[in-house]
This record gives structure tokens, C-alpha cells and sequence, in this order.
């Protein structure tokens, strides 16, 4: 399905086209729409090569250019695109919380398990606290191209 | 062209969750347009998204998967609201009237609809509902709240008038005898206005947001004028220009037309008189004071010249929550709005001070 | 010997000699004006500091402190000159102060009253002086009358806007005087002059969207009703006449608005009910729907125009939709006649006018050659 609406020429240019067109044949209107070719609108005021050098210049420098392209959206799919934003925290909120439940579930059976222990085996309730000193082994090193400053720690004692 | 066409909210559709059942919500919670409601959910038309003003909006074309991925957001969200309703009619009676609010906002701040409504038809939403009233409070406090306290506070309302202001209510202005745009519209707080744009009294707005505990929902409005030039002390004094009593406002009913007044002359403890400054008098304020009564006031007396405002506010339990003010000089209207009044002519001072010290 | 002493002695005398004479050597003043430059900087003093102190009475415009930058702030009923000399702005005593909210700073002010300590109390009144003298008679006339240059350049244009508003208000209220008349012919004249003001003030209030139509039909009752308490006031009508004019107007008013009310554009109309506004507005777009998908004349554009602009059918915004659409701006390619068929390479026809559409099924962009009147705004 055709939509009749013009676009591309934007419509203040469109009048000039209409008027080149009815005097030309077709070959030079395919002309007229070739990609990249610039309309001069005298309007505007650039209608020589070193002011359009300028325009060119400052467009390339322009922050417009710079920044990302705004998305456009109608104001419905923007009202989706917040929705799922919304959901999508919502069912974060859901998994953070679902995490820290299982979390003091675990840490009130280890709490229920020490208190019992502690009234059972006083004995086993100190060992089960007893902190082990884990190290790296002093052994396992890496080959190196050349000595160590300090080839040895004499002090070290293993565990 | 067709598009694809996600139908999930038609009537057709069996499992219909909360934000589906009208018939228990109050009817502002839908989607205002009917046409934008239709392509929120089931898609737009060939001719693309009606809410667009573009030429090009037959080009539209929306984020790829995004109904797909709405439609399960939906459902998620509606659950969570769901859940939220099933909370409210367990502890209905063990929460607070503040609670109940807080909850109520939960379960309709993320419907679509709702959200379509404040995004696009914010100046015609249902008071009544707490979410609605929710956005409406967010967007005031982010601007025309701040407006006012900055104009309270430099135009030294606080604390010339009263001591300081915790503002709770939006306080509006609107002077509807105008019939230009330039003075008929509301007024921003400050704006210095000719006498003839204030010669009848205003139509004033008080919006709450939030329930208020143990409220009596009654009203007290005080217009004073703390410029009057004091001769005798070579100083100023506080003038009341309008005072109105045991005004009943609500979410909904939040407006104070002058014609009300007409039917209910009871609530009018001092009739209208607008500031009148005469000639090379400093630029004066009307500072427009919004109070909450503890209880209904009766036969209550003002003494019109030397009016205490803060003495008033004491005796009568009235606790401020909303302010505005306007300011004014005089101008080549002024004389006519005093015959109007029936006052004679204004005195004229001098254009240049004197040193002669306070007494 | 005395001459090989001598001859002996002779050479050592010498340089001794010349020793005492660079001793006694004395540098001339060319030397001595060219250095030290040190030691000549200073300057007189500036007289610096206070001039008035704590609790000393001062004029306005005296000088209080003059300093290099703000060693002392100034802060109530002072100003700070472009040297930071602080001087009284008011009569008063002058108190030298500190502020807890600028607790590292001096501060100097002029308290108004001898009693009066600074700062004032944080949610206390201020304290204010008036300080203008009464004018009488003659200087209070000329006074009164003088007008501030801007005031007085704008004279000729705020005179002109003012005829403009009277000229415009009085077309308004001619016209909806005939529109009263030509409808219901049991108004009395006075009445029918109060409903074309009532009118003017509504339409007003809907061309500028400050009132809607039923607040600013009461804003329009109260305007009369407040006015006729005034006149009461002044004494130009018993407090009984009063409430009769206040009684027949409110009664007045209600019939009135029965039956006639205005638009946005400012035409007045009869009032129509619910159910007949909705017949006439679907009789309406039966109307318009006839221009649909045809070549749009002149004469038709104006017609459609017109159904659109009927007094009191369609809103604002239903009025710039349905203009949209029934008017577009080129008419669409399905309205038979407006589109010509171009051979490949053939010449183009008069009148013909190329337009790349743009498909989105096929996501492909052609070029059709519409008559040259499928385009309206070019008309």
C-alpha cells in the first residue's frame, strides 16, 4: 500500500522542485533526487561555496552533532518502554529480597545449630569456632628468570 | 500494511486481572482517550500511532519486541498490584489513614494507563485518588512549591507575617473579574499587579494531598497587608484585607469561587478590600495566608487596622499550611478602584525619604 | 746614608700614601642616586577604621567603618560603598554585631531604636522605618500627576490599545445585541445589554482558556452582584434595592444562559442540549464525510470550513483535527484523478509535480506525479 504524503525533500524545499521539475524532463527530476545533492536555498543565505564551507565546518563541530541520537517514541510505546522498565525493577525487588530470606534462613539454622552444640559439647562448640590460619604454601612458586632479593624467609614456620 | 496486533486486553480474553475490573476501581483510573487506550494495548492502525502530531507518523515504527515484552511486564506488575489489593482488604482496618494512602499509591503507580493519564492529561486528573493526587503533589513540589517559598522568603512574608511556613497545601491565585489574558490567568506568586487587575477578590485553589489527621477539613484565608504606613511611629503596620472562616475543602471540592461567597456570606469574616497604596508608598504585599482549623471558629472579632496576624493564628488554633502573595504599587487605576469603594482620594507622599528616626 | 735611607725608604712611603687616600676616598652623589629604592615605599596612612562606634547615633549616608575589603560586613540598615566603606542607609545607633549564620564573620548594622539589639531575632518582624513626609495642596497635585519617563512615553500607545479594546468590545456587544434580539424578543433592552456583556466577559475568558464557560458565567454573576454591593456601599441604592437587583440579575442570569452562549472564536449562539449538540455534530461529519476522497474546489474548501466553524458544534481541538483531515495539506493518492501516470522516460506533462512516497511494506521509495491540484496548501 502507497501513502500519498510527501517526505524527503521536507516541504519548504518542495515548491522549488515542483518548479525545477515542470521545466525539465524526467532525467534531470532523477537528477534532482540524487543522494547527497545539496539544495541551495537562498533563504537561508548559503548560496556560495565558502559560506557553505563554513556551515559545513561548524555542523561537524556543532554539540548537536555530538551527542546520541535522541530515540523517538510515541508517547504509548514510551509508556511501554517505562512499564517494562518498572517490571523489570520490580522483579529485581523480588529476587534481592527472595536472596536475603534464604540468607537469614541459613543464618538462624547455623545459629539454632551452634546454641545446641553449645549446650551439648561445650568442647565441640569451641573447636567448630576455632578459626584455621590457612596460607598460601611458601613452596608453591612461580619459576622466575631471576633470584628473589630475599632468596629465603628463614622465619616462616609451616603450620 | 497490518501490523502485528498484540490483543490482550480485549473483552474476549478470559483471565482479566485488578486493572481490568472497573467496576471496583473508580472509573479515572482508565485511560482518558479511548482511541489511545485501543493502541496502547492492541496495536496501532495502519495510519500509525493517532497520539503523534507528525506527518511521517504512518513511518512509525515501534522497538523491536516491545509489545511482546509489555505484555509480560504487564502481567508482572499486575500481579504485584494484585497482591497489593489483597494486603489493603486484610489490614483495611488496622492501618492509618496516612498507611492506607501509601498503599493505595502502591497499587496503581505502575499501571500503564494510570501513567498514560498523568503523562498526557495532567490538568484533568481525578483528585480524589490518592495516586493521582501522589503525582500531582511530586509535580508542585518540584516546582511551584519551591516557587512560592523563595518569593515568601525574599519578599520577607516569612517573617514579617508570620513566623515561617511547612507548606503542605498548593495555594493558588486567580483574579477571574480580568477579562485580559494578562491578569485573568493564575497569578505567580510576587507579581507586582495594578489595582484595577485586583478589584474584586480572587478565586483561590487549596489543593491537599495527603489525608489530613483528625482534620476538621475546615478552612481559614487571610489576606494582609504588612506595609501600611504608620504615621505616628513613623513605621508600618499590619492591615487585613479579607478574612474567610470555616471554608469546607476537600481533595475534590478545593476551590473558592467569589460567587460561593454569595451563597455562604457566613464564611466571609471581612469582605474584600483590595491593597490600595497611594502615591510613592514602597511597593506593598498581599500576602494571602491559608490556615487548617482545629475547630470551628465562632463569633470571632478583627480588629481591621492594627491587625495581629500571629495573635489570630493563636487564638483561634489555626495552623498555616499554604501562602501566596502578590505585590503592588500605585498606579494611574488606583483612584478609580478607591471611589469604587467609596474612599476618598489617597494621601500623597513625598518622593524623597526624610531622616526623621523611628519612634 | 741619609740618601740611601731615603732612597731606601722612598718606595715604601709611597704606596702607604695611597692607602690613606683610598680611605679617605669619598663617592660622589653620582653613585648613591640611583639605589636604594626600598626604602621609599610608604605611603601616608589611609585613616582606616572605625569612625562611628557601638551604640554612637548616625545620619544616613554617614560613614561608619572604611577598610581594605570587608574586615566588617555590613548587615542591617547599612550600605557597603565601592571601597567596602560602610555607611548608614537609616537613623539610628550603630551596633556591632555577630551573626550565627555567618559565624565567621564581624558584622555592623544600624539598629533603629535605642533598645533594639542586632541581629533581630531570627523569626521576629523586622523592624522598618517609613520615612515620607505627607505632601499638601498644590506640591500633592503635581506630585501625584508626574509621571516617570517610561510612563509617559507609553502614553500614546497605551491610549491607542485602549481605544482598540473599546472599538473591539463594542463591534462584540452590537453583534451580540442582534443575535439576542433576532432569537428571544422577551428580554427588555437594559437586559439584553447586560447579556451581551455577560457574553463579551465569557467569550473573553474562552479565547484566552483562563475561565471554563460555567466559571466564567459565575464569575460573571458575581462581577454584577459585587458591583451593585458597591454602589449600596457608597449609598447610591438602599440595602432593599440591593437585594432585589442582586435577586433578578442571578434569575436573570440563569435564563439567560438557557439559552445563549458563545465559543472560543467569540460567536454567539443558542444553547443547544446535550442530545441536540450530538445530532448536529454527526449531521456535521455526515456533511464533511462527502468531501472525503474527492478533488477539493475552492468552493468546497470554503464549505468545509464553514461546517468545521459552526458556532458551538466542535471543540478547539476537534475543529484542528477535523481540519487536518478534511483539509490536509495534499490530498492522498487514492482520490481519483489526482495521480498521472508517467511512461518510463516519456516527458514529463504540465502540470504534473513529482512526489517520493515512501512504502513501508516494501521499505522502498517511489515516485509519483500528482495533478497540481491534489495539493491544497498551494492554493
Amino acid at each position: 500500500m502507497k501513502i500519498s504524503v510527501q517526505i524527503n525533500p521536507p516541504s519548504i524545499l518542495c515548491s522549488s522542485i515542483m518548479f525545477a521539475a515542470r521545466k525539465t524532463n524526467l532525467a534531470a527530476v532523477a537528477r534532482t533526487f540524487a543522494r547527497g545533492k545539496k539544495i541551495q536555498n537562498k533563504k537561508q543565505g548559503v548560496n556560495n561555496a565558502s559560506t557553505q564551507k563554513v556551515v559545513n565546518q561548524l555542523s561537524a563541530l556543532s554539540a548537536t552533532k555530538k551527542q546520541p541520537k535522541l530515540l523517538k517514541l510515541c508517547p504509548e510505546d514510551l509508556i511501554k518502554h517505562k512499564t517494562i522498565t518498572n517490571a523489570w525493577n520490580v522483579f529485581q525487588r523480588k529476587q534481592r529480597t527472595k536472596e536475603a530470606e534464604i540468607l537469614a534462613k541459613q543464618y538462624e539454622s547455623i545459629k539454632d545449630a551452634m546454641t545446641e552444640l553449645k549446650e551439648l559439647s561445650p568442647e565441640l562448640f569451641e573447636a567448630a569456632l576455632k578459626k584455621e590460619r590457612k596460607f598460601f604454601p611458601l613452596e608453591y612458586r612461580v619459576p622466575v628468570d631471576y633470584p628473589p632479593r630475599n632468596p629465603w624467609n628463614y622465619q616462616v614456620k609451616k603450620l | 500494511m497490518s501490523r502485528p496486533v498484540a490483543r490482550f486486553l480485549s473483552s474476549t480474553s478470559k483471565a482479566r486481572g485488578v486493572w481490568s475490573e472497573y467496576a471496583a476501581r473508580p472509573s479515572s483510573l482508565q485511560l482518558v482517550d479511548k482511541t489511545a487506550r485501543n493502541e496502547l494495548f492492541e496495536g496501532f492502525s495502519a495510519s500509525g500511532p493517532s497520539s503523534m502530531k507528525s506527518n511521517n507518523k504512518h513511518n512509525y515504527t515501534s522497538p523491536e519486541l516491545l509489545d511482546d515484552t509489555f505484555k509480560s511486564a504487564y502481567e508482572i506488575l499486575e500481579q504485584d498490584a494484585a497482591r497489593q489489593y489483597k494486603f489493603i482488604e486484610q489490614n483495611k482496618d488496622k492501618l492509618s489513614a496516612k498507611q492506607l494512602e501509601k498503599a493505595m499509591v502502591k497499587t496503581e503507580q505502575y499501571n500503564p494507563e494510570v501513567m498514560y493519564n498523568t503523562r498526557e492529561f495532567a490538568d484533568c486528573l481525578d483528585r480524589s485518588v490518592p495516586v493521582y493526587r501522589k503525582f500531582l503533589k511530586e509535580k508542585w513540589e518540584s516546582y511551584g512549591q519551591m516557587i512560592t517559598m523563595q518569593r515568601l522568603e525574599q519578599l520577607h512574608v516569612i517573617p514579617d507575617t508570620l513566623p515561617t511556613l511547612a507548606p503542605e497545601t498548593e495555594v493558588n491565585v486567580k483574579f477571574g473579574h480580568n477579562d485580559e489574558a494578562e491578569f485573568a490567568d493564575w497569578v505567580v506568586p510576587g507579581t507586582r499587579l495594578p489595582a484595577f487587575a485586583v478589584s474584586k477578590p480572587p478565586t483561590i485553589e487549596i489543593q491537599e494531598f495527603e489525608p489530613v489527621e483528625n482534620g476538621t477539613g475546615l478552612y481559614t484565608v487571610l489576606v494582609v497587608n504588612p506595609d501600611v504606613p504608620d504615621l505616628s511611629c513613623n513605621g508600618y503596620s499590619t492591615a487585613l484585607h479579607y478574612a474567610l472562616v470555616n471554608v469546607p475543602l476537600d481533595f475534590v471540592n478545593n476551590t473558592i469561587t467569589p460567587l460561593s461567597l454569595v451563597e455562604h456570606p457566613e464564611r466571609v469574616l471581612k469582605p474584600y478590600m483590595p491593597l490600595l497604596p497611594e502615591k510613592n508608598v514602597p511597593t506593598q504585599r498581599a500576602c494571602l495566608w491559608v490556615f487548617r482549623q482545629g475547630h470551628e471558629l465562632k463569633d470571632v472579632g478583627v480588629s481591621e487596622s492594627q491587625f495581629d496576624i500571629r495573635a489570630f493564628a493563636e487564638e483561634n488554633q489555626l495552623h498555616a499550611v499554604g501562602a501566596h502573595v502578590w505585590r503592588q504599587d500605585y498606579d494611574r487605576s488606583t483612584n478609580s478602584v478607591r471611589a469604587e469603594y467609596g474612599l476618598e482620594k489617597g494621601r500623597v507622599f513625598d518622593q524623597i525619604r526624610n531622616a526623621e528616626p523611628l519612634l | 746614608m741619609h740618601i740611601t735611607t731615603q732612597g731606601l725608604l722612598a718606595p715604601a712611603k709611597a704606596p702607604l700614601r695611597a692607602v690613606a687616600q683610598v680611605l679617605n676616598q669619598i663617592r660622589t652623589a653620582t653613585k648613591r642616586v640611583s639605589s636604594s629604592r626600598t626604602n621609599m615605599k610608604d605611603s601616608a596612612g589611609r585613616r582606616l577604621g572605625p569612625k562611628k562606634f557601638e551604640s554612637s547615633f548616625v545620619k544616613p549616608g554617614q560613614i561608619i567603618m572604611r577598610q581594605r575589603g570587608t574586615k566588617i560586613h555590613p548587615g542591617e540598615n547599612v550600605g557597603l560603598g565601592k571601597d567596602h566603606t560602610i555607611f548608614a542607609l537609616e537613623p539610628g545607633y550603630v551596633r556591632f554585631y555577630l551573626d550565627p549564620f555567618h559565624p565567621l564573620r564581624k558584622y555592623v548594622g544600624v539598629a533603629l531604636k535605642k533598645d533594639i539589639m542586632l541581629p533581630y531575632p531570627h523569626f521576629e518582624p523586622r523592624v522598618r522605618r517609613f520615612g515620607y513626609n505627607v505632601l499638601k495642596g498644590a506640591a500633592a497635585e503635581a506630585e501625584e500627576n508626574r509621571m516617570s519617563r517610561k510612563e509617559h512615553l507609553a502614553q500614546p500607545e497605551l491610549k491607542e490599545r485602549a481605544q482598540k479594546k473599546e472599538d473591539y468590545n463594542n463591534s462584540k456587544i452590537a453583534e451580540y445585541t442582534s443575535t439576542i434580539q433576532a432569537t428571544a424578543g422577551d428580554f427588555s433592552e437594559q437586559e439584553v445589554a447586560l447579556g451581551a456583556a455577560r457574553l463579551l466577559f465569557i467569550s473573553k475568558h474562552l479565547a484566552n482558556e483562563t475561565l471554563t464557560e460555567a466559571a466564567a458565567a459565575d464569575q460573571a454573576t458575581f462581577n454584577y452582584v459585587h458591583d451593585a454591593e458597591l454602589a449600596s456601599k457608597r449609598g447610591e441604592s438602599s440595602a432593599d434595592e440591593l437585594a432585589t437587583s442582586r435577586a433578578s440579575y442571578i434569575e436573570f442570569a440563569k435564563k439567560f444562559d438557557g439559552l445563549f452562549t458563545v465559543d472560543f472564536t467569540g460567536a454567539a449562539h443558542a444553547r443547544l442540549s446535550t442530545e441536540a449538540l450530538e445530532a448536529k455534530q454527526a449531521e456535521s461529519r455526515a456533511k464533511l464525510d462527502e468531501f472525503s476522497n474527492v478533488k477539493l474546489s475552492t468552493k468546497d474548501l470554503k464549505q468545509i470550513e464553514n461546517i468545521i466553524s459552526q458556532p458551538g458544534v466542535f471543540s478547539k481541538a476537534d475543529r484542528e483535527a477535523l481540519k487536518q483531515k478534511y483539509i490536509p495539506t495534499v490530498l492522498p493518492e487514492s482520490v481519483p484523478g489526482t495521480v498521472v501516470e508517467v511512461k518510463e522516460g516519456g516527458k514529463l506533462p504540465k502540470g504534473a509535480v513529482p512526489v517520493r512516497t515512501y512504502d513501508p511494506t516494501t521499505r522502498s521509495i517511489q515516485t509519483v506525479y500528482r495533478t497540481k491540484d491534489a495539493f491544497l496548501s498551494a492554493e
